[in-house]
C-alpha cells in the first residue's frame, strides 16, 4: 500500500463514505416509515423463509376462528330446534297424562287427538329445521327435508331419507367438529324390546307369539288370522266349506263310517256327507267343511291354512307349516317386516301387537293420536289404560331428544373454549411474524439518529480536510 | 573557454526549468481529469566536454523526457475489475428484477395460495353454497392469473436481454473504433522516438470503459499500438476493427459474434457477459422452476377434481380438453397410442373405475377398464366406454374424446361407494340363487369336456331345465378356468332361463323367476368328475323371495388402495333373530377381513362398521350362506390410478401444462355447479374437498419432495438470498474496485501539494539559471573589455 495521497484520493473516499451513511439512512427511513423490516425477500431471506408458514398459518388460523364461529350458530340452531322439540315433548306429557287420567268422553279425547297431530306436524318441521338453506338432521344429503310424513291406509309413517354421513370443518389445528347430526338417532331413536301381543279387547287369543329381532314393525300394529283354507294333507273326501272357520293348525279328524259322521278335534260328531257343515272341536273351535264320504283313512290329522296380516288384509302371509318358529309378515303400509312364532296358532283372531323399545319421537305421537281418535271404537277405559302406557313411550322419546341435544349442547360449548385457543394461537403468530417482519422502532429511529450524525461528521471533516492545500498557505 | 560556453549551459536550464513549471501545470489542469495519469519531466545531466585532457566539465541540464508515471499492472487489473464490477451490477438488477416480479413477500403467489386453499376450506362448510362454489373457482383463477402474469414478465425481462446487449454492443463498437483510430495517432506520433502520454491516457480510459462492457483482453505491440480480443477474436487490430454484432441461436437466445465467430462462450465479465449468461441460466432456472410448480399444481389438484363429483350430480356429457396428435401422420388421430398421443400428461398403467348412475332410482353401474398406455388407442378406450351401458364414447376429428350418457342416466369417474351393492339380487335380491363357495379360477381338469351343467328353473307354472354344454375352448386354461369365463359361457345358452353372474370372483347362477314360488337346482351333466364339486356349487335348491333384502353401505373408504370387499353369509337364518349368523367379508385377495355378526341382537337397518371407514346395514330378511348368497362392494382409493383423466382433459379444474397456460377450466368459470366438491352425490357430501385440502400439507414427489407453499416459499427465500447475495458481490467488487484505484492514484494521480512544491523548485531554479546567465554574460563582457 503506498504513502502517497492525492486530493482525487480524497474527494473520492469523502464522496463514498457520504454516500454510505446516505444509503444506510434511506433505508432506516423506509424501514420507519413503512413500518417493516423485511419489504423484500433479499431484506432478510431467512426470515423470509419463516415468514411464510407464519403468514399462511395466520390465515389459517384466521378462517378457523370464523369457522369456530359458524360452527357454534350451526349448532346453536340446531340445538335451538332440539329445544323446541324438547318443550313439545313437555306439553305432549301433559297432554297424555291429561288424557290419561280424567274421565274424559270421546269428544275431549278428539281434541287432544287434533293437537297431537298438530305438535306432530311441528315436529316433523322441527325435525326439517334449515340454516341458511341447509337442513340439519339429514347429514350430508341436506338439500332436501330428511323426513318425510307418509299416511297409507291412515296408518301414518315418518321415514328417514338423509343418510349418516357428517359434515367436518376445521375448527382449530388438528380439530374437527361436525356440523350436522344424522336425526335418525334423536328423532328415530329406539331400542328394540320383545313384542306384546294382546288379543282385541273381547275376543279369544290366535295363540300366535311373538319374536324377538329381525322385525323392522315399529310402534302398534294390528295382526289379522284369517282362516287360509285347507292343504294337501287333508283327507280325499273334504274338502273346505264356505261357511265361518276359526279352527287353524293341525286337526285331528275320526271319520266313524258305522255312524256316517266325522269328528273335528274331538268335537262333537256331524253326519256326513254334507256341504259347508260346521264342525266345532272339543276347544270351542269351527271348521267349515263340505265332506263327500269316508276316506281309506278314518283318523289322521290334516292342516288349516293361516293367514297373517298386518295391513288390514292388503297383503299377507299363508301358514301352512305350524311348527315354524319365525313366519316373516310384510306391512304394504309401511313396509315394515314383522316375524311371528306360528307354532301356537290354533284360531282365527285380531291381535294387538305392541314392539316394545320402538318409540321413537314420531311413532310416539302417532300412535298416541291414533289411540285418543280411537277409529277402533275401544271403551273409555281400554283407551286410558293404553294411553297411560305411552306415558313412558313418551319419556323416551323425550329422552332420545334430550341426548340430541346434550351432545349439540356439548359440541357448541366446546367451541367457545376453541374460539379462545384460535385466537391465542392467532395472536401468537402474528406475534412472531411482527418479532420476524416489523421494524423495532425505538431501536431503528436510535440508528436513525447515530447514523445523521456520522454523516454530518463525516461531512464536517471532509469540508474540513478537503479545503487544505498548500495552496492556502502560499499566499 | 570556449565563447558562449556558459549561455548554452543556462539556456538549457531555462528550457528545463520551464517545462518542469509547464509539466507541473499540465498535471495541476488534469488533476480531475478521468484517467489522466501524473508526468513528469526527466532531466539528466549533459555529455561533459573535456578539459585540458584530464578532466571534464559539466554541460549543464539534459532534458531526456517527459514521461507518465504509471504502474501497467495495475493499469491491467482496473480493466478486468471493471468488467467484474460492470457485470455485478447487472446481477444485482436483474435480481432485484426477478425479485420484483416474485412479488413481495405478503402478495403475490404465495397469497394466491393461500387464498385458494382458503376459498376451498370455507366451501367445506357449506358444500352446496352456489356462492362459495364461485369463490373458489375465482381463487383459482386469481392463482392462475398470478401464475401466468409472473410467467409473461419473465419471459419479457429475458426478451429484453437481446435489446439491451444491442445497445451495449453499439457502444463498444464506438470505443473500439475511437481505440483503433488513437492507434494510428500513438503509432505515428512515436514513431519518432517520442512518447504521445495524453493520447495514451486517453486510449487507456477507453479500454477501461470498454472491460465495463465487456470481457477484452488488450495487447501491446511494439510500435505501441494495442489490439485487443473478445473470446480470443481479435475486435481490434492496430487501426482496423472488426465489429461486434448480436443475434439469436437455435433456441432464441442472444448470441454475440465477432465478425463471424460466435464469442458468446467464452464471455466471462462485463455487462454483456453477465446480461448472457442471465438469459442463459438464471431467468430460464426460474422459469422452469416455476412451471414445475404450475404443472404439479395443475396435475395434483386435477387428480383430485377429475374423480370427484360435480355439485350437480352425475355428468351428462363431457368432451375432453385435450385431444389426441396425429403423431403417425396417417390422418387418423384415434388410432394413436395412449403413450404416443402427445397428450400434455403421462398416462401409466392402471384401472380407470367409470361410474353409471341411473338418475331415477340412483344405482350405480361401475364399470372397471384396465389401461396400458403402451397398448391402449384412444380409440380402444372409447371402445371400451361405449361398451359400458347408456354411455356412449366416440373420438372427434380434433382427436378429442366425447362422452355423453343415454337419457336420464349420468356417469362420473367418483370413488364413491355404492350404497346399493345389490343390485343384481345376488345376495337379497327376489330370485333364488346358488353361488360358489369359492372365487374363481376353478380347476377343470378332471373334467369331461364338453362339461354338462343342469339347470332347473322352477317357477309357479313349472319347472324348465336347460342342459348347458360347455367345450374346452371356452377356456384359456382348463386348470384355471375363471369365473367371467364361465358366465359367458353359461349365460350364452342358459338365457332367458337363469342368468350367470360374477360377483366378488365366484360364479353366480340366479333364477329368472321372483319370489318364494321360484326355485333354482343345478346338476351336474353325465360324465367323470363331479362339475358342481368342481366348481363349488351348492347341490340345494334355492328358493326366491318375496321382498328383496335391502344391503345399505355407507360410510367413506379410508384405505390406501383400490379394495373389493365380498360379503358371503357364514350359515343360515334370519337376520336380526338367529343366534350366532354372521357375514364373513373377504378381500380382494380372498382373505378374511372380519365377520359381522347379523344375527340375534342385530337391529335391521341398523350400521355395523365393516373395515377402513365402510359401514353396512341389512334389511329383514333371511339368509343362506350354503347357497352362496353373495354381494361385494368396490371400496376406491383412487379411481383412476392411470392419470388419464387428467391427461385428456375430463372434468378437470385446471387447464394447461405449465405457468404460462394456467387456467381454470372455462366451463367452471361458466358453471360454478361443475365445481366437484363431493364424492358422492349427496348435497352436502364435502368429500372431494377434504381430498383436495390434504394437497395442501402433501410432500409432492414432482415438487422435489415438498409440499406446493413450501416450493414457493422456498424459491422466493432463494431468490431474496441471490438478491442479498448479489448485493453483496457487488459491495465487494465496488471495493476491489476502490483499492485499485486508490493504488492507481497513489502512483499516478496528481497531488496538488507536490505540484506546488515543484512549481516553487523549477522557479526558483529557473532564477537561478536566469542568474547564472546573466552572471556569464558578464564574464563574457569582461573578456571582450580586457582587449580594448
Amino acid at each position: 500500500m503506498s504513502v502517497r495521497i492525492t486530493q482525487g484520493m480524497m474527494f473520492s473516499r469523502a464522496l463514498a463514505d457520504v454516500q454510505r451513511g446516505l444509503a444506510r439512512s434511506s433505508v432506516l427511513q423506509q424501514q420507519i416509515a413503512t413500518g417493516r423490516r423485511v419489504l423484500r425477500p433479499s431484506d432478510d431471506p431467512a426470515a423470509t423463509l419463516q415468514m411464510a408458514p407464519l403468514r399462511s398459518d395466520i390465515a389459517d388460523l384466521r378462517r378457523m376462528s370464523e369457522n369456530v364461529s359458524l360452527a357454534r350458530e350451526t349448532l346453536n340452531t340446531g340445538a335451538s330446534a332440539l329445544e323446541d322439540a324438547s318443550t313439545l315433548f313437555q306439553r305432549v306429557r301433559e297432554l297424555t297424562t291429561q288424557a290419561s287420567n280424567g274421565t274424559l268422553s270421546q269428544g275431549d279425547r278428539a281434541s287432544i287427538a287434533a293437537e297431537v297431530d298438530q305438535l306432530l306436524g311441528q315436529l316433523v318441521g322441527i325435525a326439517n329445521s334449515k340454516r341458511g338453506g341447509r337442513y340439519l338432521f339429514g347429514g350430508t344429503d341436506d338439500d332436501q327435508p330428511p323426513f318425510e310424513s307418509v299416511t297409507v291406509g291412515g296408518r301414518t309413517s315418518v321415514r328417514y331419507r338423509g343418510n349418516r354421513e357428517t359434515l367436518s370443518i376445521n375448527v382449530a389445528p388438528g380439530v374437527q367438529t361436525e356440523l350436522n347430526v344424522a336425526g335418525d338417532r334423536v328423532f328415530l331413536a329406539r331400542n328394540r324390546g320383545s313384542m306384546l301381543i294382546t288379543p282385541m279387547p273381547g275376543t279369544t287369543a290366535t295363540g300366535v307369539l311373538g319374536t324377538t329381532g329381525g322385525s323392522t314393525a315399529v310402534g302398534r300394529q294390528r295382526l289379522e288370522v284369517t282362516w287360509g283354507g285347507l292343504t294337501n294333507d287333508r283327507p280325499a273326501t273334504v274338502s273346505a266349506g264356505n261357511g265361518a272357520t276359526t279352527a287353524l293348525g293341525q286337526l285331528s279328524y275320526a271319520f266313524d263310517p258305522v255312524a256316517g259322521t266325522l269328528s273335528i278335534g274331538g268335537g262333537a260328531a256331524v253326519g256326513i256327507p254334507v256341504t259347508n257343515g260346521t264342525f266345532t272341536t272339543a276347544d270351542d273351535r269351527t271348521i267349515s267343511l263340505t265332506v263327500t264320504g269316508v276316506p281309506a283313512t278314518l283318523t289322521g290329522t290334516f292342516t288349516s291354512a293361516a293367514r297373517l296380516s298386518t295391513d288390514g288384509g292388503v297383503s299377507f302371509t299363508t301358514v301352512t307349516d305350524f311348527s315354524l318358529s319365525a313366519v316373516a309378515v310384510r306391512s304394504a303400509t309401511d313396509n315394515s317386516t314383522t316375524y311371528f312364532d306360528a307354532r301356537g296358532i290354533t284360531r282365527t283372531g285380531v291381535e294387538e301387537i305392541e314392539h316394545v323399545g320402538t318409540f321413537d319421537a314420531f311413532t310416539t305421537l302417532t300412535t298416541l293420536r291414533d289411540l285418543l281418535r280411537n277409529d277402533e271404537g275401544l271403551a273409555d277405559g281400554e283407551v286410558q289404560a293404553r294411553v297411560s302406557r305411552m306415558l313412558d313411550a313418551v319419556d323416551g322419546a323425550h329422552e332420545a331428544v334430550l341426548n340430541g341435544l346434550r351432545e349439540i349442547g356439548f359440541r357448541s360449548s366446546s367451541m367457545d373454549a376453541l374460539k379462545n385457543r384460535v385466537e391465542d394461537l392467532q395472536a401468537s403468530r402474528q406475534e412472531s411474524l411482527s418479532r420476524l417482519e416489523d421494524t423495532d422502532i425505538t431501536s431503528a429511529i436510535l440508528e436513525m439518529q447515530q447514523q445523521d450524525m456520522s454523516y454530518q461528521a463525516a461531512l464536517q471533516i471532509s469540508a474540513r480536510v478537503i479545503q487544505n492545500s498548500l495552496m492556502g498557505f502560499l499566499r | 573557454m570556449t565563447f558562449g560556453f556558459g549561455l548554452d549551459a543556462g539556456l538549457r536550464a531555462l528550457q528545463a526549468a520551464r517545462y518542469g513549471m509547464q509539466t507541473a501545470g499540465n498535471n495541476v489542469a488534469n488533476a480531475n481529469t478521468a484517467g489522466y495519469t501524473r508526468q513528469r519531466v526527466e532531466l539528466a545531466a549533459a555529455y561533459p566536454f573535456g578539459v585540458g585532457g584530464t578532466m571534464q566539465i559539466g554541460a549543464g541540464v539534459d532534458i531526456r523526457s517527459i514521461t507518465r508515471l504509471v504502474d501497467e499492472g495495475i493499469e491491467r487489473r482496473i480493466q478486468l475489475q471493471m468488467g467484474m464490477v460492470g457485470a455485478a451490477q447487472v446481477d444485482l438488477s436483474r435480481m432485484r428484477e426477478i425479485e420484483g416480479i416474485l412479488g413481495d413477500p405478503e402478495g403475490g403467489l404465495s397469497a394466491s395460495l393461500t387464498d385458494l386453499f382458503g376459498a376451498l376450506d370455507q366451501l367445506r362448510t357449506d358444500p352446496g353454497d352456489r356462492a362459495l362454489r364461485g369463490g373458489l373457482v375465482q381463487a383459482g383463477g386469481a392463482l392462475s392469473q398470478e401464475f401466468r402474469m409472473m410467467a409473461s414478465r419473465l419471459s419479457d425481462l429475458s426478451g429484453t436481454t437481446f435489446d439491451e446487449v444491442r445497445g451495449l454492443v453499439r457502444q463498444v463498437n464506438d470505443r473500439a473504433a475511437v481505440i483503433a483510430s488513437l492507434n494510428q495517432q500513438i503509432t505515428a506520433a512515436e514513431a519518432t522516438g517520442a512518447s504521445a502520454n495524453d493520447l495514451r491516457d486517453t486510449r487507456a480510459q477507453q479500454v477501461k470503459e470498454l472491460g465495463k462492457l465487456i470481457d477484452v483482453r488488450a495487447l501491446e505491440r511494439a510500435n505501441g499500438s494495442l489490439d485487443l480480443l473478445v473470446g480470443g477474436h481479435q475486435l481490434v487490430a492496430g487501426d482496423r476493427t472488426t465489429a461486434l454484432a448480436v443475434g439469436k441461436d437455435a433456441a432464441d437466445s442472444t448470441k454475440l459474434l465477432v465478425g463471424k465467430a460466435d464469442a458468446s462462450a467464452s464471455l466471462k465479465g462485463g455487462r454483456i457477459g453477465a446480461l448472457l449468461a442471465q438469459e442463459k441460466a438464471g431467468v430460464p432456472g426460474l422459469q422452469s422452476r416455476i412451471d414445475q410448480l404450475a404443472r404439479n399444481t395443475i396435475l395434483e389438484w386435477n387428480r383430485a377434481h377429475t374423480t370427484g363429483m360435480p355439485a350437480s350430480g352425475p355428468l351428462r356429457s363431457l368432451t375432453s380438453a385435450y385431444g389426441a396428435q396425429d403423431n403417425d401422420g396417417d390422418g387418423n388421430r384415434g388410432d394413436e397410442l395412449l403413450s404416443q398421443a402427445g397428450l400434455p400428461f403421462d398416462i401409466s398403467k392402471g384401472e380407470l373405475y367409470v361410474n353409471v348412475t341411473d338418475i331415477a332410482t340412483g344405482a350405480i353401474e361401475r364399470t372397471r377398464i384396465a389401461i396400458d398406455p403402451a397398448t391402449m388407442s384412444l380409440d380402444d378406450l372409447a371402445t371400451a366406454l361405449n361398451d359400458i351401458p347408456n354411455l356412449t364414447a366416440t373420438v372427434d376429428p380434433t382427436g378429442r374424446l366425447r362422452l355423453n350418457a343415454a337419457d336420464r342416466y349420468g356417469f362420473d369417474f367418483s370413488p364413491r361407494l355404492d350404497t346399493a351393492p345389490d343390485t343384481r339380487g345376488t345376495f337379497g335380491g327376489m330370485q333364488p340363487v346358488l353361488g360358489s363357495s369359492q372365487p374363481g379360477p376353478y380347476d377343470l381338469s378332471d373334467q369331461t369336456f364338453p362339461l354338462s351343467l343342469v339347470v332347473n328353473n322352477g317357477s309357479a307354472a313349472g319347472t324348465t331345465s336347460t342342459t348347458v354344454m360347455i367345450a374346452a375352448t371356452a377356456f384359456q386354461d382348463v386348470e384355471n378356468a375363471t369365473a367371467d369365463e364361465l358366465a359367458t359361457a353359461i349365460n350364452r345358452q342358459l338365457d332367458p332361463n337363469g342368468t350367470a353372474l360374477v360377483v366378488g370372483g365366484r360364479l353366480v347362477l340366479q333364477g329368472s323367476q321372483n319370489g318364494s314360488v321360484a326355485t333354482l337346482s343345478l346338476a351336474s351333466g353325465t360324465g367323470p368328475g363331479d362339475l358342481l364339486a368342481a366348481l363349488g356349487l351348492p347341490t340345494t335348491t334355492a328358493i326366491g323371495r318375496d321382498a328383496a333384502l335391502e344391503v345399505t353401505i355407507g360410510g367413506a373408504y379410508t384405505g390406501a388402495a383400490n379394495q373389493q370387499f365380498t360379503f358371503v353369509p357364514e350359515g343360515n337364518g334370519t337376520i336380526g333373530m338367529t343366534q350366532d349368523l354372521r357375514m364373513r367379508v373377504l378381500d380382494k385377495e380372498g382373505n378374511l377381513v372380519t365377520t359381522i355378526d347379523v344375527g340375534a341382537g342385530y337391529e335391521p337397518g341398523e350400521s355395523i362398521a365393516v373395515a377402513d371407514g365402510i359401514t353396512v346395514a341389512f334389511g329383514a330378511g333371511q339368509i343362506s350362506g350354503s347357497q352362496g348368497q353373495v354381494f361385494a362392494v368396490d371400496a376406491l382409493a383412487d379411481s383412476d390410478t392411470t392419470d388419464v383423466l387428467v391427461a385428456l382433459g375430463l372434468n378437470s379444474f385446471f387447464l394447461g401444462t405449465s405457468a404460462a397456460d394456467i387456467a381454470v377450466n372455462p366451463e367452471l368459470v361458466a358453471n360454478a355447479d361443475r365445481v366437484a366438491a363431493g364424492i358422492s352425490a349427496a348435497a352436502g357430501d364435502a368429500g372431494n374437498l377434504a381430498r383436495l385440502a390434504t394437497l395442501r400439507d402433501v410432500d409432492l414427489d414432482g415438487l422435489d419432495g415438498t409440499s406446493i407453499e413450501d416450493f414457493w416459499s422456498d424459491l422466493v427465500g432463494e431468490v431474496g438470498f441471490d438478491v442479498a447475495a448479489a448485493g453483496t458481490a457487488l459491495a465487494s467488487q465496488e471495493a476491489l474496485m476502490a483499492q485499485l484505484n486508490a493504488e492507481r492514484e497513489s502512483i499516478s494521480g496528481v497531488n496538488i501539494d507536490e505540484e506546488m512544491v515543484d512549481m516553487m523548485r523549477f522557479q526558483q531554479s529557473y532564477e537561478a539559471a536566469a542568474r547564472f546567465l546573466a552572471v556569464a554574460q558578464e564574464m563574457t563582457d569582461t573578456l571582450i573589455n580586457l582587449g580594448r
